[in-house]
């Protein structure tokens, strides 16, 4: 998006070089405005394209810096479609912004910053305005799935870099049944690339009346996870733990888990708060943390070189970090 | 060791303010350790602002359209000397640039030649986010249970996410790295209009605790990368109180500017002497 002649001149992002004003910059002999309706009607639509993943857009530095990270970690978050997923994440990133930590880990910086800050802008106190639940996340396109950053720091100094998918809810259902469909090549390669995982379940879904069809699909999504896990820690989630699950499902379901052949702790969580358990009405909030934290300490010093990401636009330096 | 010392801030921040008061103390205190070390070539930004503190009054923004680099150099007895950079004074640049990630070059060739950075926050003016784990979700019936296609067009970056990837940016055209502490400039967060904070906030007296206070992620992203002796949070009052536009300030008549205005210190301890700051930055 350029409207200047010269070089190093984008008036409208660093203003005009000549000191010409908005109102005025037609008067600047540089100045060329760009292809008249065509060039505003791209600019709309790319305002409006304004989406929080920041995935596919990791750029090519970005991967540079992480390759230089001496423990860089990646968490595939796994689910199906409006399991929570990316309300999951969000709330993570809603706690670190309050100065919470991860276990013993607090927040050292994130490449994909203005991606999480979209995230929790669905679930910020806007005036006149409602919460609402972060939207679907969209499909992009080949096998890389969103992913967001953190850097992370403990009180020692030790840095750890985390890298946590982000992909569509569908592709998982089509991955639980055939790995190798092409739409499921975003949760092969997530399954293929990350330390650890979390495996969502829905309590929502597994309290309604579709309660024996999800179930089936989570046990579905957990075979298909533990196939070739290697040793790689998995944590359940329970989402939406404000709505309470039958004790026989929930037993049918770790019992099931078991057969993982490894452990597999489980975290209530929900972005509601609880006010009746005795640890506060935090409790589902901040055990989002203890999920992270669980994830963080099962993959101390196992630190994972990152997969080949082609980047999608090289040449801008701050590809990861582009909202427009 | 020549220092260039980069003032950077968003517009409102003060910024004018302190380099008015600061310049008029240089010039007119025979006893002050530090000297220009010659009047700087533009003096109009300066001019206005001593004849509106003269008046008793605010002084009044800078207009956007002021695209000029201000700078100015102090000396010591030692012949140690300081270049201030007011890069694009008007400062709205700011929030564009990190909006948009694109520097021109002039801008690249000021951070690269930075050794230190003086950063304004206006520590009042930043919002308290009221979000989910703040304020809890609404009620089951008030939100959408279906994903509303909210519109983003109001969507910016918060005060803590803009001001930590502003200072990502900025280390990343400076070609230094996290990863190296010792590539990182000196960083001097200056908490100003600290008078109105303070009015708000009795309780609390050192400028790092209201920054952690009021910045929590900002604040554990500052700590985590730059090292201790690298690092400063302060806070400045530059007028001393709060002027006024168009009421003239009957002290200030009286008395004079250069009697007013104090910086806090990372201890918590007033200093009257704002060219203390110079000092400090120097790590004196």
């Amino acid at each position: 998006m350029k409207d200047c002649l010269q070089p190093d001149c984008i008036p409208d992002v660093t203003g005009c070089m000549h000191g010409y004003q908005t109102a005025t910059i037609t008067k600047c002999k540089f100045y060329k405005p760009e292809q008249g309706p065509k060039a505003k009607t791209e600019r709309k639509q790319e305002t409006a394209q304004l989406i929080p993943w920041a995935g596919v857009s990791l750029g090519q530095r970005d991967i540079a810096d992480l390759a230089a990270s001496r423990s860089l970690s990646m968490f595939g978050i796994i689910g199906v479609q409006n399991s929570g997923k990316t309300t999951l994440l969000t709330l993570l990133y809603c706690l670190l912004r309050q100065g919470h930590k991860i276990g013993t880990y607090h927040f050292a910086g994130s490449l994909t910053l203005p991606a999480w800050e979209t995230l929790a802008y669905y679930m910020t106190w806007k005036t006149g305005n409602h919460i609402t639940f972060p939207p679907h996340t969209p499909g992009s396109a080949g096998r890389i799935p969103g992913l967001l950053h953190l850097t992370l720091m403990n009180e020692s100094g030790k840095v750890r870099d985390i890298l946590i998918t982000d992909a569509k809810g569908e592709w998982f259902k089509e991955w639980a049944v055939n790995a190798a469909a092409e739409t499921a090549q975003s949760p092969s390669w997530i399954h293929e690339h990350s330390s650890a995982f979390a495996l969502v379940a829905d309590c929502d879904e597994l309290a309604g009346p579709e309660r024996g069809t999800a179930r089936d699909e989570l046990k579905d999504l957990f075979n298909r996870l533990v196939n070739n896990l290697n040793d790689r820690p998995v944590a359940l989630a329970w989402t939406k733990s404000d709505i309470t699950i039958r004790p026989a499902m929930k037993e049918n379901i770790l019992e099931h888990l078991k057969l993982g052949a490894v452990a597999i702790p489980d975290f209530n969580v929900s972005a509601y708060k609880d006010k009746k358990d005795d640890l506060g009405e935090d409790y589902w909030q901040l055990r989002v943390l203890s999920l992270f934290d669980y994830l963080l300490n099962a993959t101390e010093n196992k630190s994972i070189t990152l997969p080949d990401i082609p980047s999608v636009r090289p040449k801008d330096l701050f590809l990861s970090k582009r909202m427009k | 060791m020549e220092e260039n010392i980069l003032v950077l801030g968003d517009s409102g921040t003060g910024k004018t303010h302190f380099a008015v008061q600061l310049f008029g103390r240089l010039f007119k205190s025979p006893t002050a350790i530090w000297k220009p070390k010659a009047t700087p070539e533009n003096m109009e930004i300066f001019k206005s602002g001593f004849e509106r503190l003269a008046k008793g009054l605010e002084i009044e923004h800078t207009p956007s359209a002021f695209h000029q680099d201000i700078t100015f150099c102090v000396t010591n007895a030692s012949a140690a000397e300081i270049n201030f950079t007011y890069p694009d004074y008007a400062g709205e640049q700011l929030r564009n640039l990190v909006a948009d990630r694109r520097l021109n070059r002039a801008w690249q060739d000021r951070v690269q030649s930075s050794t230190s950075w003086l950063l304004f926050i206006k520590i009042n003016n930043i919002k308290e986010v009221e979000d989910i784990v703040t304020r809890g979700m609404p009620n089951y019936g008030e939100i959408s249970k279906t994903r509303a296609e909210e519109s983003q067009d109001n969507f910016q970056l918060g005060d803590q996410a803009f001001y930590t990837e502003l200072l990502q940016m900025l280390v990343r055209i400076k070609e230094a790295s996290f990863l190296m502490p010792s590539s990182l400039p000196q960083l001097t967060i200056m908490l100003s209009c600290w008078d109105e904070y303070k009015i708000d906030n009795p309780d609390i007296s050192k400028p790092g605790t209201a920054l952690l206070d009021k910045m929590p992620l900002f604040h554990t992203f500052l700590h985590a990368n730059w090292p201790k002796n690298k690092l400063k949070t302060i806070g400045l009052s530059s007028t001393g109180r709060k002027l006024d536009e168009k009421v003239p300030d009957e002290d200030y008549l009286d008395n004079g500017p250069e009697k007013f205005g104090y910086l806090v210190g990372t201890n918590g301890i007033e200093e009257r002497d704002l060219t203390a700051i110079i000092s400090l930055i120097h790590n004196d």
